[in-house]
């Protein structure tokens, strides 16, 4: 095969890198931190729209721009737009943690997330993930400062995530060993060939144990709570969106090239780990009183939620699961933006018994909670329904019909933390008036563009999960079909 | 059991020991030291496989400047005096143990080693004294993990950044 | 025309937000205007629709789909057919006058434009849920349905039972809704479609399915119609979890007319027999409807007539009249059953309007649903009166009313039935017309005959007749629970049952030749006894000689304890479900919670550490290594699951 070295196909990468580098180098000399905010959000609607031109092809043999990564980076970055006004609208309020860094940083991860998505080869992949993490820690410890929390939450998941690297690189050693070569393709013609796949079912594992933790199943889910809670909002809605939707993109796209041989195995592996994580984190929900721990442990469930994907050992399950991941990447952004504006007003809004009776003080936010909680808890006319149907659909359809009956009775009781916060807002009373902020464009831009998204996708959720679908198909008759 | 298998099984074992000395050692001095032996013996392990560069690479990068640098942030912290200097007298007893085992298998092993002169260069992947390995590290980074090379670059970027950005939010807070 | 159809359900729903949206600020106590008009249009549409149908003209089409996956295909769609045309009528006839009459009732309430942007919503719920042409969109229906009735019922939830009345009502339904959905996924399972008609094609291919449960084989086609069956029970409030239905009173009354008579209990006797096909494949299905109707009938009349609370009468006797209509489904006879539903929809919706004029005039009294407090209302509010008393002669199956018909309908074809168990129905069926005619007639003579007993509260005012926004509604209801049951009047007294051919056109019916006309007489004669019986009875003991009221509860106590606490159902689930329940999540949450160490890092965020130091300590031996034990068991996990692979 032809070696390249074609650099538009890395445009959007190196665009990515100049710009927060050069965030970096003038932050020093510029007091009104806005213009931060808006290089960023140009620089990302420029990258989306760029997302478009970049031709399809290899940038040497280990990167590679094709239907499946452009459509998960059209996500990231969509996702990373609205994500932009929510930093602005926290940053505003929080001068002392009003750096441009803070906006650099985060394209930097944005950069490791769009790399992991491309990689065609292992060691691009765990360096990618890695890329994704590392601002991420100092991101987590920007409040270090003023608050030790932040540095203790900080290290403590770098600490995980240096776990999770150690697994990730055993799987590499021991996919290496078995079939002499770490280009995705080439470890799944060669381990297809394997007389006795064990060794690959191993890694597999040792593999999937990695990404387990950076999509903190349960049990490897203790960092996220901690994790969540020290970090500023917008960064916990970075966390939990665009990280997710990129590290689980990856190994979507990991088990789909590499380990399709062993697909059978890998879902049974899933099977219980996912049931315990949907189980677990949607019952560890229940008892918080902090909404952002709340949230962190409905985000293990969700992650679990999106295996269940995986476990229909199906392509259009896969499909699916990013599905999932790219609605519920929209819902959190959501769901954040409110959180970020509830943040700003006197009360301390984070304690879910502080919430009585917001709907009476605050009807506008109040709904867009309930929109997104709603959305969260799988009710009906929104899209997390949808997301979730279709995902049992697979299920259903890949024959896994007990592991769908328990994942939807677990669903069920996964809807009622977010009732519950629901009925502190809409059924309690209210204490006393709030204070109130002006909303504010940067609050509403995030907001209602998640809102409008997530019932629309909810009325007509085929537009989105078709593209996805037919961008799996095309994807993978092009991979086989070019090889 | 040749003595390469020999070799490889005692910088395995040496390895995984002082790996968990590193881990386990209440005194943090004793853990950066473990970690020394620990990295002495991967260069040894790494030039056993063949690669006599990133043996050199290994003793003086990390044995030479990283664990030094690990001393020297152990130091700098405030630490108590005993555990700086007192418990490390008291086990020294325990220290003087370990340091001859190891002392002798590591002579031992290593003598015969290179006892067998002769031998030896035929027995090792890649003859030292014509080194391919470098040349094809070499190429291999500039070519075929061109991308992967670049991007440990972005990443030692992207650290660099982030602790510039931390300490200047320390600094400007003691500032103002 | 297919326009139309779409805007029967559209109209109030339209209406339903915008009154939800706007009333609060700009209509105020003018909320009801675009419901009410809403609904008159909706109305004069199904009028249309059903005239189309009549003339032999039926829709079938779908509007958008939802989602297409595979072989799956669900999307909103319309189907028009006699059964949901019908349907259609009555809904809107019905919720129509319902909204007029509670523009009376509900006046001056704080939450007038919530109430009518609810009931709109009810009403577009229940046809989404009768028009569809598939069993997801029966399924959307019925959830929506559901969640209305949990708003409704607890409309005025600063009152704590309301409140509670919602909740046990929406649980409930949560349980049957369970077994409605399994039976939905059992559908697509087995026939990979969930429209109706592709259902009815495909019923053959699973004849001879079985399903191996737990070591049984299982008949596919019952376990499907025994799912299914599942989600009536709890919409149509069947044993066992027929519990909420009674305490559903605490809505406003408009509501309680809204759910007993036209929309939401209606919508699995519906639901069967829009799956007849799917029934009579199983006998044993069709056993299952019949006796647990027959069971619920039964019990309900036995409870009825020891309750004191004016409503919650008329909620038992609807539990039991609804036991009738599943009684007709389960021996074949399900046009019969639609007749019931039909006509029953009317005299229910008069009786508990009646009562809701009642309890308006009496909202002073400590407890204005209880009888005791009533007597004597017959020269204060004449209208009322007389409405009350034709739905009450129509229920009991006075010959010429609705109800005689209809009822009749029900008792000879399960006399003449195919199925070995309809002379049982049949036998239950006449006991309970006896305990009904009794049971409503006791609350119409507590009522209205006697000496008022309530004087005392009204501070000198006498009670009034209501308003006529209420009692217009109340006379144009009574019309239809006089005439609707001329549409079916049967072959033998000479009329055509047209409403009976004009449903069977969709719904299964056996042949049934009655020839012997005689025996139908008979039986005619026999019900119309039972019901005078009742009646009687009911006038001896609370109009003649008012002293015999204790005679049954004095003499045999334990029985009247027992009946009065309805069965002990209430305590039994109480015992039986709630407290495990409550027991086993409690303690199920403290046990994982403390098996994985969850709450330890607040308190440990709370005494945040200031060294950079004691920070590292902390992650030396702190709470990170429970991380990476964690890390350590999923691993173990993982390579435990690998071992049993391979």
């Amino acid at each position: 095969m032809q070696f390249q070295l074609n650099l538009n196909l890395v445009a959007s990468e190196i665009i990515l890198i100049l710009i927060s580098s050069l965030i970096f180098l003038v932050d020093r000399f510029i007091k009104n931190k806005v213009y931060a905010f808006v290089i960023s959000l140009l620089t990302l609607v420029f990258l989306n729209f760029l997302i478009f031109f970049i031709p399809f092809g290899k940038f040497t043999y280990s990167y590679s721009v094709d239907f499946y990564s452009s459509t998960v980076k059209l996500f990231l970055i969509f996702g990373s737009i609205l994500l932009v006004f929510v930093y602005y609208n926290f940053l505003q309020d929080y001068q002392k943690l009003n750096y441009g860094e803070v906006y650099a940083l985060t394209l930097f991860s944005l950069l490791g997330a769009s790399i992991a998505v491309s990689a065609m080869d292992f060691i691009t992949l765990y360096l990618g993930i890695e890329l994704l993490s590392i601002p991420v820690y100092f991101l987590i410890a920007t409040n270090a400062v003023y608050d030790k929390k932040n540095v203790e939450g900080s290290l403590k998941y770098f600490v995980v995530g240096c776990f999770s690297s150690v697994l990730l690189w055993l799987a590499i050693g021991i996919i290496y060993y078995q079939c002499g070569t770490l280009e995705f393709k080439e470890v799944f013609f060669n381990s297809a060939q394997l007389p006795n796949k064990n060794y690959i079912v191993f890694a597999a594992l040792i593999l999937i144990a990695g990404f387990s933790i950076k999509m903190a199943l349960v049990p490897f889910h203790m960092w996220a709570p901690d994790a969540y809670q020290a970090s500023p909002i917008p960064i916990t809605a970075f966390i939990a969106g665009i990280m997710k939707l990129a590290v689980l993109s990856a190994l979507v796209k990991v088990l789909m090239v590499s380990f399709t041989p062993v697909r059978v195995e890998v879902r049974e592996l899933l099977i219980p780990i996912v049931l315990l994580t949907i189980l677990v984190g949607n019952v560890m929900a229940i008892k918080q009183d902090h909404i952002v721990r709340m949230l962190a442990y409905s985000s293990v469930a969700h992650a679990g939620y999106a295996f269940l994907g995986l476990i229909s050992a199906e392509f259009y399950g896969y499909a699916f699961t990013i599905y999932y991941m790219v609605i519920y990447l929209f819902t959190t952004i959501g769901i954040f933006a409110v959180l970020t504006y509830l943040a700003r007003l006197d009360q301390d809004y984070m304690m879910i018994p502080n919430l009585s009776g917001l709907s009476k003080a605050l009807p506008m936010v109040s709904f867009l909670m309930l929109v997104f909680l709603f959305s969260l808890a799988g009710v009906p006319p929104t899209a997390g329904f949808m997301a979730k149907f279709y995902l049992f659909l697979s299920l259903i359809k890949g024959g896994q019909i007990i592991v769908a009956i328990l994942a939807i009775v677990f669903s069920v009781i996964g809807a009622y933390p977010y009732l519950r916060v629901l009925k502190v807002i809409y059924m309690d009373p209210l204490p006393a008036e709030p204070s109130k902020v002006s909303y504010g464009l940067t609050f509403f831009i995030p907001s209602f563009v998640t809102l409008f998204l997530i019932i629309i996708l909810g009325i007509f959720p085929d537009y989105v999960s078709s593209f996805i679908q037919r961008t799996f198909y095309l994807y993978l008759s092009l991979l086989y079909f070019h090889f | 059991m040749s003595a390469q298998d020999l070799a490889f099984y005692y910088l395995s074992f040496a390895m995984i020991l002082s790996g968990l000395f590193t881990v386990f050692s209440r005194n943090p001095v004793h853990a950066v030291l473990s970690l020394l032996v620990l990295i002495v013996h991967q260069a040894f392990m790494l030039y056993l496989l063949g690669s006599e560069f990133l043996s050199a690479i290994q003793i003086i990068v990390y044995a030479g400047a990283v664990v030094v640098l690990f001393l020297f942030v152990v130091y700098l912290i405030n630490l108590q005096k005993e555990a700086r200097f007192r418990v490390f007298v008291r086990r020294f007893s325990l220290g003087l143990i370990f340091f001859i085992l190891f002392g002798f298998l590591f002579v031992k092993y290593f003598v015969l080693i290179f006892s067998m002169s002769t031998g030896l260069r035929t027995l090792l992947p890649i003859d030292p004294t014509s080194s391919q390995a470098l040349k094809m590290m070499a190429r291999y980074l500039f070519t075929e993990y061109l991308f992967q090379f670049e991007l440990i670059g972005v990443i030692l970027l992207v650290v660099v950044f982030g602790t510039v950005f931390l300490l200047r939010k320390v600094k400007e807070e003691r500032v103002g | 025309m297919n326009v139309t159809v779409v805007l029967i359900p559209a109209l109030p729903l339209i209406a339903s937000f915008i009154t939800l949206i706007f009333g609060k600020r700009y209509f105020k106590d003018k909320a009801h205007v675009l419901p009410v008009l809403s609904l008159f249009g909706s109305f004069i549409l199904s009028l249309f629709v059903l005239y189309d149908v009549i003339q032999g003209r039926t829709y079938n089409f779908d509007l958008y789909s939802w989602l297409v996956a595979g072989s799956l295909k669900v999307g909103l769609g319309f189907q028009v057919d006699p059964l949901s045309a019908m349907m259609c009528a009555m809904v809107t006839s019905l919720s129509f006058l319902i909204h007029v009459y509670s523009i009376g009732y509900m006046h001056g309430d704080p939450g007038y434009y919530r109430f009518f942007s609810y009931i709109s919503l009810f009403t577009f719920s229940m046809l989404m849920l009768v028009l569809g042409n598939n069993l997801a969109q029966l399924f959307l229906g019925w959830e929506l349905v559901g969640l209305c009735s949990y708003l409704l019922i607890g409309f005025w939830y600063e009152k704590r039972s309301a409140a509670n009345a919602a909740i046990k009502a929406f649980v409930v339904n949560r349980v049957g809704d369970f077994g409605f959905a399994l039976g939905i996924f059992m559908v697509f399972y087995y026939l990979g479609t969930l429209y109706y008609t592709e259902i009815f094609e495909k019923l053959p291919s699973i004849k001879t399915a079985y399903i191996e449960i737990l070591g049984y084989e299982v008949y596919v086609p019952f376990l499907i119609a025994f799912l299914l069956f599942c989600g009536a029970m709890g919409k149509s409030a069947q044993f066992p979890l027929h519990v909420w239905l009674p305490d559903a009173m605490e809505g406003p009354t408009p509501v309680s007319a809204l759910i007993h008579a036209a929309t939401m209990v209606t919508a699995g006797v519906f639901m069967v027999s829009r799956l007849s096909p799917l029934y009579v494949m199983s006998d044993e299905a069709m056993a299952m409807v019949a006796f647990v109707g027959a069971f619920t009938c039964f019990m309900a009349a036995t409870i009825a007539p020891t309750q004191f609370d004016i409503k919650r009468v008329i909620a038992y006797s609807t539990l039991s009249q609804l036991g009738y209509m599943f009684m007709a489904c389960g021996v074949g006879a399900f046009s019969a059953g639609m007749f019931h539903l039909f006509t029953h929809a009317y005299f229910k919706a008069l009786l508990f309007l009646g009562a809701g004029s009642v309890i308006h005039a009496m909202h002073h009294a400590p407890d204005p649903n209880d009888i005791r407090y009533m007597g004597g209302l017959k020269k204060y509010m004449p209208i009322t009166y007389a409405t009350f008393l034709i739905a009450s002669l129509s229920i009991s199956g006075i010959p010429g009313l609705a109800g005689f018909f209809s009822k009749d309908e029900i008792l000879a074809m399960a006399y003449f039935s195919p199925y070995p168990w309809g002379k049982a129905i049949w036998l239950i069926g006449l006991i309970v017309a006896g305990f009904t005619a009794f049971y409503t007639f006791r609350i119409f003579f507590k009522a209205f005959h006697g000496e008022f007993r309530g004087r005392s509260y009204l501070h000198g005012k006498e009670p009034h007749e209501s308003p006529k926004v209420m009692t217009i509604p109340l006379i144009l209801i009574s019309i239809g629970a006089i005439f609707s049951g001329w549409l079916g009047i049967p072959e033998s007294l000479g009329g055509g049952a047209h409403f009976q051919k004009f449903l069977e056109q969709v719904v299964y019916h056996h042949e049934v030749e009655i020839t012997d006309h005689t025996l139908e007489y008979g039986l005619m004669v026999l019900s119309v006894v039972a019901g005078l019986i009742g009646i009687s009875l009911a006038y001896l003991i609370y109009v003649k000689n008012p002293r015999l009221e204790t005679l049954f509860s004095s003499n045999f106590k334990k029985l009247y304890k027992f009946l009065y606490n309805k069965w002990y159902f209430d305590e039994l689930y109480h015992y039986v479900f709630v407290v495990p329940t409550f027991f086993l999540a409690r303690t199920f949450v403290n046990l994982i919670v403390d098996t994985f160490v969850i709450d330890q890092t607040v308190n440990g965020s709370a005494k945040a550490t200031t060294s950079f130091g004691s920070l590292l300590q902390r992650i030396h031996n702190g709470i990170i290594n429970y991380y990476l034990w964690g890390i350590i068991l999923g691993l173990i996990l993982y390579f435990v699951v690998y071992y049993y692979l391979s």
